[in-house]
């Protein structure tokens, strides 16, 4: 594949492929904004900042940003039974322990999350500094075992031996790199959206700075880590993809230069620039995923054609009329709120 | 290498797989039912509220929108995803048949449950400071949403028992209104108004700082939603009558489990009816938490039933008339009785057994029977086989869909038959080290005659004629 994903493909794997990468993208944001967001407030735990006004608003938004993502995490999960059926399902059975435990893990991580909303800055301080720490280990493990999801169910040839050893924990070499990765891209996440609802410039190009070279570091190890048969699927599309990447990474760190050092906050550089990151972040992993089938002839063949099975089913239609009509109620409803919000005495 | 997708097999242990995805399901129902029938109530509060100045419905829909809120916006969220995982893990063709037929309309209620979640989270964050009316939108908005996600999910859900016409290009309109898709939808629209009046009681008598007389008043509104439970024994009838024949001989006494469900689910609705309709609309007595508590029990029971007759009834099937309980076509039947069934099966055993006969029976139980059978713990094969003698078991399991109706017909051949068998045997023999397959020739011809005779058309209640002839070897 030459062209860049999801071009080049036949239509019907594009079409599913483009889906599942953009709606992955958004529930990516949000659940960056979780993950980011509970280990930042787990150092300001530990650095005892009762009344700090990240904390606060950290405290104050996380839960809605954790419903958020779980429910945008829904669109792609339906369409990456499409896309990737049989590894997708092989990977989930393979590792049901570690799969099915993310489900606990983010009921317990959200009720932490509300709770520490709802004590504020009145909570003890042991408590302020283990319950975010107790937050980030759900959400850590529910992020890393996507992660582990994601490397075994490419990596076709350790199935059999996993299967037959009763081997519930799969040890990648590729897994740990890239959930650093994704933790460190958080970062850079979560501070753009503290920077939008606070004034709080200079710590938030901290953390991003931070993130920024996680990222980094942490591609570097998952480069180092990549067999040749992987790094040889690095070239054509998806290298025009890795360059979108690097553009947009090098944007958005002259971004928060500029909130760092000259104290201007740049949302209109930032945003789009953060959003190109996250977008071929999700790109390069659909890229990488059909290219990994590259010498599996007949497995590929019979994607293909289930993906163009599925594209025969209707229904389609309906999904774009209502997918208009929220759009159109949403907004009216969000500009009715926020004009009564603004004549209320709170405001 | 042929298409039939082998998936990895899981063992869980004494416990049937059923009762994992059973488990989840029954709570994922009653949580997501009890957020729709919370959110009309929530309309009706915040209408008296805002036309009729009723103060006390909007202290009270404040406090029961957090209950609403916390509880379903994330547990009945996370569950409903567990369903998807869960199913994975028992059977992974028939949630990716069903994924494959009904995509658009499982992505059309995600959007449902999108503007659900958005509506539902503004109104908890700024509620306070809205108008009546914006209060009231918000709310509808909400409630509608989450009916609609009913609406799309029980099209799909009613098409596993009753898919109301031929698979395949197409077809998702006509399987999606299929015949129990009215009933259904009205049967889980009424307990879903019951479950969200019958919790507003609980936490009307929860509340702090009311009178006697202002909690009466609460509890008589909150109780108006659960009027519709009393058509619920016609909506009942109504659905029991579309069922198909044989899934309704299975609740009239031709599986002792499926009539037991079902006489639990009729009776605790029965109950839970009777009590509403007498004590709560009519004699208007005080419900006490604790009387609340338990009227919440009952429905849960009454769904937990209702569930598993839901799932029960569909046997041998998981999609009927396309997809065997453990998750063969009809199709795949008919090739694995002449090719056999674990040819190809990729998986390794994970258990060693002495012989490759038996490591081939070991696979064709893991492959054909073990979604709902384990080897000896609920609904243990050891236990079910262990008086039948060896001629017995092959007649019985050649014959599967004779022996029990509920049965999907042996997928393999005459070969495998017997590999089942002798590791059937082995195990009632303590899984010695060494085994001597017994096996002649002329228990292969007996094998493959009674193959042949049961044919390998399934066979139903309903259908008690002589076996259909033809089909596969």
């Amino acid at each position: 594949m030459d062209l860049p994903f999801p071009f080049g493909l036949p239509f019907a794997s594009a079409f599913y492929g483009a889906l599942l990468a953009l709606t992955f993208t958004m529930h990516l944001v949000f659940a960056q904004i979780v993950l980011g967001g509970t280990a930042w407030l787990a150092i300001l735990g530990i650095k005892n900042a009762p009344h700090d006004s990240v904390a606060q608003t950290l405290r104050n938004w996380l839960p809605f940003a954790l419903g958020i993502a779980i429910t945008l995490g829904v669109a792609p999960l339906l369409f990456l039974q499409i896309v990737d059926k049989q590894g997708f399902y092989t990977a989930g059975l393979l590792g049901s322990h570690r799969f099915m435990a993310i489900l606990p893990a983010l009921i317990v991580g959200f009720y932490l999350l509300y709770l520490q909303k709802k004590l504020g800055n009145m909570a003890h301080r042991s408590w302020r500094v283990l319950l975010p720490i107790l937050t980030l280990l759900a959400f850590t493990l529910t992020g890393y075992s996507w992660s582990e999801q994601h490397v075994l169910a490419q990596d076709r040839d350790v199935w059999a031996s996993m299967y037959a050893a009763s081997r519930m924990r799969y040890s990648g070499a590729e897994v740990l790199p890239r959930f650093l990765f994704f933790a460190s891209t958080s970062l850079p996440t979560v501070a753009l959206a503290v920077l939008l609802l606070t004034s709080e410039a200079k710590r938030c190009a901290g953390v991003a700075w931070i993130g920024i070279a996680g990222m980094l570091v942490s591609a570097a190890w998952l480069f180092g880590t990549m067999p040749p048969s992987r790094l040889a699927a690095w070239s054509g599309g998806n290298l025009a993809w890795s360059i979108a990447l690097a553009a947009g990474l090098a944007t958005a760190a002259a971004g928060w230069s500029l909130v760092r050092f000259r104290s201007r906050i740049r949302p209109a550089l930032l945003v789009p620039s953060w959003l190109v990151v996250v977008l071929s972040i999700a790109a390069l992993r659909e890229g990488l995923r059909i290219a990994s089938l590259r010498t599996r002839g007949a497995a590929r063949e019979q994607l293909v054609r289930a993906h163009e099975r599925a594209f025969e089913v209707g229904g389609f239609p309906v999904f774009v009329l209502f997918a208009l009509l929220l759009v159109c109620l949403l907004a009216w409803l969000s500009r009715r709120v926020a004009r009564e919000l603004s004549r209320s005495p709170g405001a | 290498m042929q298409d039939f997708p082998y998936y990895p097999v899981l063992d869980f242990g004494p416990a049937m797989k059923g009762m994992v995805i059973g488990g989840i399901g029954v709570f994922h129902v009653f949580v997501a039912q009890f957020a729709i029938g919370g959110g009309w109530l929530l309309c009706l509060l915040q209408w008296r509220s805002w036309k009729r100045g009723d103060a006390l419905a909007r202290r009270f829909l404040d406090s029961y929108f957090r209950v609403l809120v916390l509880i379903s916006f994330v547990v009945g969220a996370l569950t409903g995803v567990g369903m998807w995982l869960t199913s994975i893990q028992v059977s992974a063709r028939t949630i990716g048949m069903m994924v494959d037929e009904f995509h658009w309309i499982w992505a059309t209620e995600w959007l449902f449950f999108l503007a659900e979640v958005i509506a539902g989270y503004t109104f908890y964050r700024y509620a306070s400071r809205l108008t009546d009316s914006t209060r009231f939108l918000l709310l509808l908005v909400y409630s509608l949403a989450a009916w609609g996600s009913l609406f799309w999910i029980n099209g799909i859900l009613s098409w596993q028992l009753t898919p109301g016409g031929e698979h395949g290009v197409g077809s998702v309109w006509r399987g999606f209104f299929n015949p129990s898709f009215w009933p259904s939808l009205v049967y889980r629209s009424f307990v879903s108004l019951t479950l969200g009046g019958l919790a507003a009681l609980a936490v009307v008598q929860a509340m702090q700082g009311i009178t006697r007389e202002e909690r009466g008043h609460l509890a008589r509104t909150c109780s108006l939603v659960l009027v519709p439970m009393t058509v619920m024994p016609l909506v009942g009838i109504w659905y029991v009558s579309v069922l198909p024949e044989d899934s309704r001989a299975w609740i009239t006494g031709g599986s002792a489990l499926m009539t037991m469900a079902f006489g639990i689910a009729v009776a605790a609705s029965s109950l839970l009816g009777l009590y509403v309709v007498f004590g709560v609309l009519w004699k208007r007595l005080n419900v006490s938490f604790a009387t609340a508590m338990l009227l919440l029990g009952l429905a849960f029971g009454a769904s937990g039933a209702g569930e598993l007759v839901r799932e029960g009834v569909r046997k041998p099937y998981t999609i009927r008339d396309l997809l065997y309980a453990n998750s063969l076509t009809q199709d795949d039947v008919e090739r694995f009785r002449v090719l056999g069934s674990v040819r190809d099966d990729p998986w390794p055993l994970r258990e060693p057994a002495p012989t490759a006969s038996l490591q081939t029976g070991h696979r064709v139980f893991r492959l054909q029977c073990s979604v709902c059978h384990t080897l000896n713990g609920a609904n243990g094969v050891d236990h079910l086989v262990e008086t039948w003698r060896p001629d017995q078991m092959r007649m019985n399991l050649a014959s599967l869909q004779h022996t029990k109706s509920f049965m999907p017909p042996f997928a393999g051949n005459a070969t495998e038959l017997e590999a089942l068998v002798q590791f059937l045997l082995w195990r009632r023999s303590g899984e010695p080290g060494e085994w001597t397959d017994t096996t002649t020739r002329e228990d292969l011809d007996k094998n493959h005659r009674w193959l042949v005779e049961a044919t390998t058309a399934p066979r139903s209640l309903a259908d008690q004629s002589t076996p259909k002839q033809g089909g596969g070897r």
